[in-house]
């Protein structure tokens, strides 16, 4: 898919999102630092926008898809670097060394809380 | 979780942050596990905010800074972005005092961090792995109410032989294929749960009532196999639970029934799917001890939206990992 059939997929993916719950679907401003925009791309809007047939209208499925995944001022918390498991940190931050900032929860924060 | 998810918005945190490795885990296993990793956590959350503390609950969540040593800098379990940033620059003021002999691991330690296992070591990175979405359908209510926008995630795996299997042997359009039984039980059971609004158990393999999934292929593309996926699912149990926090077991039941509708396609020479968009949508009932559900046990809307997770979607092991049966 070309850049421009996904930049016109992600727009109307937007606009379903928007009307369906009045909150942005995806912000078009990404989050801030390092993570978050490539994070985006990858796992919510290029498998979406790739199954999206060129030149089609945002169907039935893509639509109640939208209406589910997360919006990006939802995963704005994701723009910081979060390292998914205590061990690897400890070990990445002692070489650098710098403090290790960690958040626990009952469930993972980055999974099922 | 809302609240607490946008204390990392805050842009004094971020700024403080910066200066951290920053890490998010899971903090049950912290504490009941034996592990090397374990050790280390328990050797510095006792020293933090709920140190000893083993009523309303035993609970260690939180926000702890640390040495990679171990050493214990400071903690706070708050959502409010100017204690968290308070206690960010107090740990960092201790950082800075800390003797450079006591900041790190010694090699011994590494060693035996390198060594832990943990089920994310069993990631199908040939295989299929889908980051899940879930959230209410048609919600009614206030939108400034959190429950209104409430949304939980997951993650499905899959290995390559699993993958595979959904697929149609003949790469010819109308072809057929029933995805195993235990895969659909699997979704039905483990990820086709009620945690919108918080964690929730899975259901047991007797609470199954309906699982299944069909695929059939729709187009061929030189290598490429279009595919659409139709299914449903219908899990259900009764018997006596606490369904409020800190209430009494009541006589209860609660159970979530879906439609499946998907699509995807499957690369023949690669043997992998490289697009995978899976929908259902149904309802819910009944509640369990923490997924906030008291006042909504009638069954509601619901959705869940499982695509593809990308190479940097983050490795975390699917909620009820100990029930997954990867083969």
């Amino acid at each position: 898919m070309g850049a421009d059939i996904q930049v016109e997929g992600r727009a109307a993916i937007e606009a379903v999102g928007r009307a369906l719950r009045g909150v942005r679907a995806y912000s078009a401003d990404p989050p801030r630092a390092c993570g978050a925009p490539i994070m985006l791309a990858h796992f919510l809007l290029v498998p979406l926008l790739a199954a999206l047939p060129q030149d089609a209208p945002v169907d039935d499925f893509a639509r109640q898809l939208a209406a589910i995944v997360p919006s990006g001022d939802e995963l704005a918390w994701r723009s910081v670097p979060w390292r998914a498991e205590l061990r690897t940190a400890l070990v990445e931050a002692s070489r650098l060394p710098k403090p290790v900032l960690l958040w626990a929860m009952n469930g993972h924060p980055l999974g099922q809380t | 979780m809302r609240a607490r998810r946008s204390v990392w918005t805050d842009e004094a945190v971020q700024a403080l942050l910066a200066q951290f490795v920053t890490v998010a885990d899971e903090v049950g296993r912290l504490q009941r596990g034996e592990d090397a990793e374990c050790a280390v956590f328990k050797s510095f959350c006792e020293q933090g905010h709920y140190g000893g503390r083993m009523e309303p609950t035993g609970t260690r969540q939180g926000i702890y800074a640390v040495a990679p040593s171990g050493r214990f800098l400071a903690s706070i379990n708050h959502t409010d972005p100017q204690r968290v940033a308070e206690m960010l620059r107090t740990a960092l003021q201790r950082w800075q005092e800390l003797p450079e002999a006591e900041r790190r691991l010694d090699d011994e330690q590494v060693k035996k961090l390198e060594g832990t296992k943990r089920f994310e070591d069993r990631y199908p990175g040939d295989g299929l792995v889908l980051a899940e979405y879930l959230r209410d359908l048609d919600a009614k209510g206030e939108q400034r109410d959190w429950r209104t926008r409430a949304w939980n995630e997951d993650q499905a795996w899959f290995t390559r032989d699993e993958a595979a299997s959904m697929v149609p042997e003949r790469a010819e359009v109308g072809a057929t294929a029933d995805v195993p039984a235990r895969l659909v039980e699997r979704l039905a059971r483990l990820h086709l749960v009620d945690s919108v609004r918080g964690q929730t158990p899975s259901f047991g393999k007797q609470a199954v009532v309906v699982a299944e999934l069909q695929s059939e292929v729709v187009q061929v593309e030189a290598q490429q196999v279009h595919l659409r996926f139709v299914g449903k699912t219908h899990v259900e149990t009764k018997g006596r639970w606490v369904i409020t926090d800190r209430g009494e077991p009541v006589d209860h039941e609660r159970g979530v029934r879906t439609g499946l509708s998907g699509r995807a396609v499957w690369d023949r020479a690669s043997r992998r799917f490289v697009s995978f968009e899976l929908l259902a949508s149904g309802e819910r009932w009944g509640a369990t001890q923490y997924n906030g559900r008291p006042a909504d046990l009638q069954p509601t809307p619901i959705g869940f939206g499982f695509v593809l997770a990308g190479k940097d979607h983050p490795r975390v092991a699917p909620a009820f990992w100990w029930d997954y049966e990867l083969r």
